[in-house]
């Protein structure tokens, strides 16, 4: 794991070595005379090979800090701490829910193969993979929103609140339903589908026959012997979703004005704030490289035929 | 002895996109207490539906029980509801599968999946159940059972996961063991071993028990009584010493010749000429008239039905129609 960090961490600076402009380009005033430049230059080791350059970056890293952003004059560390949770709460809520909704639905599409029920879920998961979150999010705030006014348009909280605890919690809640909405719809559809294949799989296996040849009821059969063996593959994707949780849905929280990291990602990307973009992309690097190592944890955990004696 | 179970006219059809499949047509077939019932037959004769039709596992759809009697204790099991065949399964009638690989669940630990079975049929706590886990798989000769209770299946081998599954199947004292071809995957001297242990505890427990099998040699070690199978329809049915003794059934005796015998010389062994028929595609008059080779005219137009030759010797064939 630590090697692949290095090589990643090699890659990034690379690639934003490779980009046009640096540090000075985006911080500068236009004004600044030749002279002071080069002396920033210096200052900054700007003028130094790339490799001794790493070293410093390396260093910086190591210590947490990440540079200070150009675009938002602040440290990096700073701009991403303050949106990257807004990010979490709501794709930590999506995923608890498209869990609590696809796996069920899956195991009923599975165990009722080609009934109303799985049809009517199988068409569900083809809409709810292949409508787009910008479109589906602005129908739901045209409907929402808009005509019946149930919820808010967009933010996190309503603009002024002072609300602290258990209310602060609810205007959360509330502001975070219609996005919740898109964003679990993506997700449920194509868990679904995995659970049902997994399944699928599973319900014809000599064990399942067996348990029912025990006399254990259907749903012990389905739901016990049958389910935990379904999960083991579906487990190992749960793990890859980490550094999704934080890397935020870029599309949608910008149509829904939700103040979360998607959003400062794409200025960063267009105003060019390298180590704003460095930063965000080493975490989720990092993040990626957790939900694998966390994936195999689970996984030795779920599958005893793996785990190591 | 009295009858413990019997099948009267058994229909159990697949109805697939291709055409219905009858894979048990009109089978009878009774077991008496503390029977070995063997039924023998070659892949896909309908042995195993049949088998699996009394405790109603056939995955339906496709599969459907479409007529006959299973009678179980006085009861028709084709007519109990879901709740009665459940309070059956895996307590007085429970099944050993053919592949010990496959048939534990490898999420479990076998003493999981012994004390569940037991927890469910037997009223018991959790700790009795364990002991009594225990105690099975010392029944059947697991050593160290203390340790393999807590083992998962894939910590055994073949041989010691067909035990568990032996000590899982006689763990509420069923009256009837189904063993579908419970030797096949093993290798020959585990064979041995296993059959030696199912004819052990069927004596301690006085159990009946069904045995599937391709293999006449076990046949001839275990059965009390021989139902021979071809293409979903019994085409003799006989005690174990007359089947071997008397032969009636032109495929009973190909089937006999096409055993090895220990000590004779031969290139070959013999075989019966020709392929099981295709059973969206069954000939017309006797499923086996292509294959016979004392196939006569009638053979090719009426179906024999299976008629009592001897005491309790019975064959369906045109052969020996006269005879009676």
């Amino acid at each position: 794991m630590i090697p692949v960090l290095i090589g990643v961490s090699i890659i990034i600076f690379l690639i934003f070595q490779a980009a046009p402009g640096d540090a000075l380009t985006g911080m500068m005033d236009p004004k600044m005379s030749y002279e002071t430049k080069q002396k920033l230059r210096k200052q900054l080791h700007l003028d130094e090979p790339g490799i001794i350059q790493y070293k410093y970056w390396v260093q910086n890293v190591l210590k947490g800090d990440f540079g200070e952003s150009f675009y938002f004059k602040q440290p990096v560390g700073k701009v991403m701490n303050t949106y990257i949770w807004n990010s979490f709460y709501l794709s930590l809520a999506s995923f608890i829910l498209s869990v609590l909704i696809a796996i069920p639905i899956g195991v009923i599409s599975a165990t009722r193969q080609y009934s109303f029920m799985d049809y009517f879920f199988t068409v569900f998961a083809l809409i709810g993979i292949s409508m787009p979150s910008f479109f589906f999010g602005l129908l739901l705030i045209k409907w929402f929103a808009v005509d019946i006014k149930l919820f808010p348009v967009s933010g996190m909280m309503t603009a002024g609140s002072t609300a602290v605890g258990f209310a602060k919690f609810k205007d959360v809640m509330y502001h975070m339903t219609l996005p919740l909405i898109v964003l679990t719809l993506g997700s449920v559809a194509g868990l679904m589908r995995y659970t049902r294949s997994s399944m699928l799989e599973v319900i014809r296996q000599d064990y399942v026959r067996t348990a029912r040849a025990k006399g254990l009821r259907e749903k012990v059969v389905i739901y016990k012997h049958a389910l935990r063996n379904a999960l083991i593959p579906v487990v190992t994707i749960f793990g890859m979703w980490l550094p999704g949780l934080f890397s935020g849905a870029m599309i949608t929280e910008a149509i829904f004005n939700w103040p979360g990291i998607g959003p400062i990602e794409l200025l960063a990307v267009n105003n060019r704030d390298y180590p704003l973009l460095m930063g965000i992309n080493m975490l989720l690097a990092f993040l990626t490289l957790l939900g694998n190592l966390i994936a195999d944890v689970t996984y030795a955990l779920v599958d005893p035929r793996i785990r190591l004696k | 002895m009295g009858e413990l179970l019997s099948i009267k006219n058994l229909k159990t059809y697949f109805y697939t996109e291709d055409g219905v499949i009858k894979a048990v047509d009109d089978v009878s077939l009774s077991i008496r207490e503390g029977e070995t019932l063997g039924v023998v037959g070659e892949s896909g004769c309908g042995k195993s539906i049949t088998a699996m039709s009394i405790l109603k596992l056939i995955p339906n759809p496709p599969g459907k029980i479409v007529d006959g009697e299973i009678i179980f204790d006085g009861k028709d099991l084709t007519k109990a509801t879901d709740e009665e065949i459940r309070k059956i399964r895996g307590n007085k009638i429970s099944v050993i599968f053919q592949e010990p690989m496959t048939s534990l669940n490898p999420v479990f630990t076998i003493g999981d999946q012994i004390i569940e079975a037991i927890v469910l049929h037997q009223n018991m706590n959790k700790e009795k159940a364990r002991e009594k886990a225990i105690d099975m798989l010392k029944l059947v000769g697991i050593p160290r059972a203390d340790e393999v209770v807590d083992a998962y299946p894939h910590e055994l081998s073949g041989g010691m996961r067909q035990r568990a599954m032996i000590a899982m199947a006689m763990a509420c004292n069923p009256k009837l063991l189904i063993a579908d071809e419970p030797t096949t995957a093993l290798d020959v001297t585990i064979q041995a071993q296993i059959l030696d242990l199912m004819r052990d505890l069927k004596n301690k427990t006085n159990t009946s028990i069904m045995l599937i099998t391709h293999d006449l040699g076990v046949v001839a070690e275990m059965a009390d009584h021989v139902v021979v199978m071809y293409a979903g329809k019994v085409v003799e049915e006989a005690n174990v010493y007359e089947i071997f003794k008397n032969p009636m059934h032109p495929y009973t005796l190909g089937l006999l010749e096409s055993k090895p015998i220990l000590n004779q010389d031969k290139d070959r062994l013999n075989s019966i000429p020709g392929q099981v028929p295709n059973p969206l595609n069954m000939p017309e008059g006797c499923y086996f008239h292509p294959r016979c080779s004392k196939a006569m005219d009638i053979c090719r137009r009426e179906q024999p039905e299976l008629c009592s030759v001897k005491d309790g010797h019975r064959v369906a064939c045109h052969l020996y129609r006269e005879v009676k």
